[in-house]
């Protein structure tokens, strides 16, 4: 579907804010603070940069890109303000990513950031007639596809409330992460059912948080004085929203989306060392490993219940807490996923750090359909 | 003018076509006469070939049970009973349709069941009328 890219295109520096509650923080403070640490992070000044891309969801007022930045200068340079749903800041990224491909810059900044309200995500319009429907609930539709997928595979809801423990497991030696405690098998299948078979701890929380990249060209990075030492490759970026064969909500799009991706990159599934998947609801979180090409349809389950997906299994998943531990400020996501496949890549994790890991993936999903696949390489 | 006080029912989208009285009703759809597929609500152009050669059908009132989840925390704007169950259910002509569930206790509901359109009111709008929603329930 997508082209080829001109030139290699690297990310120098990644930045976050933890993500959490911070209702005395003003979500630019917390912008500003996470633009600030990738820029460290790159060893570049703001005074460099040439653009700005920036994936938000909620309606902060107008310009809040422009907003966000004018408290780091005022330099003059295009910010471009996306909003994708869950998926915005990888959408950024990779408009980000795609600017520098084609050499209309040579260093860009990409950032995401949310407050989002407390409650259920809707989707639809306050007014809009899904409300007496009662269909229009966000953990309803993993939920749909969770129930199926037992009756379709065999799969028992343990399977789903493994892929939660193993998040806040990984997410104990995360400093960023919004809960940084265990939660046992048994507290998250006896917690409050939201939409069977989802219990609370089965449903990401909602948060505040913000994330950063620095992206470059990489011919560029030794004229900002950027330690190449540390350059993560940008290898394969797809994204891709919903068709026809989707209909049904089988998470097909992760499938074909991560084709594209796999194919720009010159990789394939058995390449990747280290993943970051969509898991908004648990059951999400073995889904899209199956649409990634890592597990077989319908054996990802089985997978995740032998501790496949540990850091020290085949396929390490969600290695700095996913959605359901870090939480899920919307517009940060993307980038937080890339952050930790960045600390991951360049072997800065600590005790969450991946052996030998070389290749990284991020599958971002966001209402609309929205699906973006990323492809990273050290 | 004796009419006009007397309450009506009024569907809560435009594609439930209320029947008779108002007790009855059935969804509307598409058919596209490029691909011949069929297509839920009134697109303005078939979702699978993006062709405007439609035609309006009224869809089939029966339908399987594809999949379903029992919402224990329903969303804003939810006036029903609590917890309560949705259904997709797929239709004959192919789509699928997802709205409540209701006269099956929780312990029977199984994916494949055979379940039929019926309509309930579901609440008021400012002027008294009665707001008309679709659910399914199993054909007995």
């Amino acid at each position: 579907m997508g082209g080829m890219p001109q030139r290699e295109v690297v990310v120098a520096g990644v930045g976050l804010h933890p993500f959490g509650r911070f209702p005395e923080k003003p979500v630019e403070d917390m912008t500003r603070q996470a633009v600030v640490e990738a820029l460290k992070d790159a060893g570049v000044s703001y005074q460099q940069i040439q653009a700005g891309y920036f994936g938000h969801v909620y309606y902060h007022g107008m310009s809040m890109g422009e907003g966000i930045l004018r408290g780091l200068g005022l330099t003059g340079i295009p910010i471009f303000n996306v909003e994708n749903a869950c998926s915005s800041s990888s959408t950024a990224f990779e408009m980000a990513f795609w600017a520098v491909a084609a050499g209309v810059y040579d260093l860009v900044l990409t950032f995401g950031a949310e407050k989002v309200p407390r409650g259920p995500v809707s989707v639809s319009a306050a007014n809009s007639p899904q409300r007496l429907l009662g269909t229009d609930h966000m953990m309803a539709s993993y939920a749909l596809r969770a129930r199926r997928y037992m009756e379709e595979f065999g799969a028992p809801v343990e399977a789903f409330a493994h892929v939660a423990e193993k998040a806040h497991r990984n997410a104990t030696m995360n400093p960023y992460a919004q809960y940084q405690k265990v939660f046992t098998l048994e507290e998250i299948l006896n917690s409050r059912m939201i939409a069977d078979p989802l219990t609370l701890y089965q449903c990401c929380p909602t948060s505040d948080g913000a994330s950063a990249a620095v992206v470059c060209a990489r011919e560029a990075a030794s004229r900002y004085s950027i330690d190449t030492g540390r350059l993560v490759t940008i290898a394969g970026v797809a994204l891709q929203t919903s068709d026809y064969e989707d209909r049904k909500g089988e998470h097909l799009i992760a499938a074909r989306t991560s084709r594209e991706s796999y194919e720009m990159a010159g990789i394939g599934p058995e390449d990747v060392d280290v993943v970051q998947v969509h898991d908004a609801a648990t059951n999400a979180g073995i889904f899209q490993l199956e649409g990634l090409g890592l597990v077989e349809r319908g054996k990802g389950w089985q997978l995740e219940l032998e501790g496949g997906t540990e850091i020290d299994g085949r396929i390490p998943t969600n290695t700095d807490g996913g959605l359901q531990a870090m939480g899920h400020p919307l517009g940060a996501t993307g980038i937080r996923m890339l952050h930790e496949l960045v600390t991951q890549l360049r072997g800065e994790a600590g005790a969450r750090q991946v052996r030998d890991a070389h290749v990284g993936i991020a599958e971002n999903s966001g209402a609309g359909e929205v699906c973006t696949v990323i492809i990273l390489k050290k | 003018m004796t009419e006009e006080t007397v309450s009506k029912r009024i569907p809560v989208v435009k594609n439930l076509k209320l029947l008779g009285d108002g007790t009855q009703g059935v969804l509307m759809g598409i058919v596209c006469k490029s691909c011949g597929e069929y297509s839920v609500g009134s697109p303005a152009f078939c979702p699978k070939c993006s062709s405007d050669e439609l035609e309006e059908v009224e869809l089939s009132k029966e339908g399987i049970l594809r999949t379903y989840t029992v919402i224990y925390v329903p969303p804003p704007g939810w006036n029903g009973d609590v917890p309560y169950t949705l259904g997709q259910v797929t239709l004959p002509e192919g789509p699928d349709v997802l709205t409540e569930v209701i006269d099956c206790p929780r312990e029977e509901i199984k994916i494949g069941m055979k379940m039929e359109l019926v309509v309930r009111v579901a609440g008021k709008d400012d002027e008294g009328n009665e707001i008309v929603v679709h659910k399914w329930r199993p054909v007995r």
